[in-house]
């Protein structure tokens, strides 16, 4: 085939391509004057799209992680609920001070953990529905009695005074007159 | 034509609906087609017609007669058609639509102006597929240039103002599709049917 046919027949391909009119075509004017007098604006299908998407994948993320966070599924643990992991030191001396005080989170076990946080604000839906807690008092001020400066005195040290020594006499030279060379 | 194109617009332009439904049947076939050869989906073309449409009555104080209403209109449309093409939701549909019907279609005409044998019509089937499938997989440049300048609906002139390039440069684009299409019929087998 010629390049002059095959041009031929890719006009003939182009042009049925953009063959046809709009359906209903008695019915467009009637359309277009339709949305004109309905003060309708140009469609932009593609652009709540593009706000919808984002908007639905972070409302689900949210619902996701809302439903599967930490939660008391486990039986109830009171507030003072003994240490299961973690250091020692601190905690003793609070209740040695007479408050109430709970474990503090980063001394707990992960299932403690969750027993004892308080509801976030938003979960006040939920926090209907968990078990009764019992609020976290708040932590007193620890009385520490001030240092005794006077311990830390040191002993004063004994120094034994040095033995003088005498002074030395020094007698003065005589002066030698010394013989003479060119004589 | 032009004369009465001015006319019209300046009774658009005083509120006359009527004046503007009479430029809407003037140019439909013009803007669909525009449209057509942009996204290739007669809905989609139909959707960007109307807003092309409903654009211009509400650009028509911009309009100053320095070209053709017609290439005013058709420049809009080309943009609605283009900024639709961009768009995810038509780059989806376009991807799910079944192209069934184009190609029941081109049986149909395939048949229809079949030759005096079986083979020949359907090697000039297999052609026009080969055809379209080249169209399609050119780059917009080219395919654009050559898809408006097969509609019969606009000049060269009018084409260099839609794609808002000099009218030379159509021409190269036009003849570039062409050498580009031929040259992959060649590499199909196509090329001396």
């Amino acid at each position: 085939m010629s390049d002059e046919r095959l041009n031929t027949a890719i006009d003939e391909v182009a042009r049925r391509m953009t063959e046809g009119s709009p359906a209903g075509e008695a019915g467009f004017r009637r359309r277009v004057l339709a949305r004109i007098e309905a003060g309708d604006a140009p469609r932009a299908r593609w652009r709540p799209l593009f706000v919808a998407v984002p908007l639905a994948a972070a409302i689900v993320i949210a619902v996701v992680v809302t439903r599967s966070g930490p939660r008391p599924s486990g039986p109830d643990v009171p507030a003072a609920a003994p240490i299961a992991a973690g250091p020692t030191g601190p905690a003793p001396q609070r209740a040695e001070a007479g408050h109430e005080t709970g474990p503090t989170p980063h001394l707990l076990a992960a299932g403690d953990r969750q027993a004892v946080r308080p509801p976030r604000p938003f979960e006040s839906g939920v926090s209907a529905a968990a078990p009764h807690l019992d609020p976290i008092d708040p932590i007193d001020t620890i009385a520490v009695a001030p240092l005794g400066v006077d311990s830390l005195t040191p002993d004063p040290i004994s120094v034994e005074p040095l033995e003088t020594i005498a002074p030395l006499a020094v007698a003065p030279l005589e002066a030698i007159e010394e013989p003479r060379r060119n004589e | 034509m032009c004369v009465i194109d001015v006319d019209l617009v300046a009774r658009a332009r005083q509120g006359d609906p009527a004046a503007f439904g009479e430029l809407v049947d003037r140019h439909r076939p013009a803007v669909y087609r525009a449209a057509l050869a942009a996204l290739g989906s007669p809905a989609d073309a139909e959707d960007a017609a109307q807003d092309a449409f409903l654009l211009a009555y509400r650009r028509l104080d911009s309009f100053r007669g320095d070209a053709s209403f017609k290439t005013w209109l058709l420049t809009i449309a080309w943009h609605q058609a283009i900024n639709r093409r961009r768009s995810l939701a038509s780059v989806w549909r376009r991807m799910a639509a079944p192209k069934t019907a184009e190609d029941a279609e081109e049986a149909i005409a395939g048949v229809a102006s079949s030759g005096p044998s079986p083979e020949q019509a359907a090697e000039q089937q297999q052609l026009r597929r080969g055809i379209r499938e080249a169209i399609r997989a050119l780059s917009p440049k080219l395919r654009d240039a050559l898809l408006l300048a097969q509609a019969g609906d606009y000049s060269y002139d009018e084409i260099g103002a839609m794609l808002r390039v000099p009218t030379g440069t159509i021409k190269w684009r036009v003849s570039e599709a062409r050498r580009v299409i031929r040259k992959r019929l060649e590499e199909r087998g196509h090329g001396h049917v």
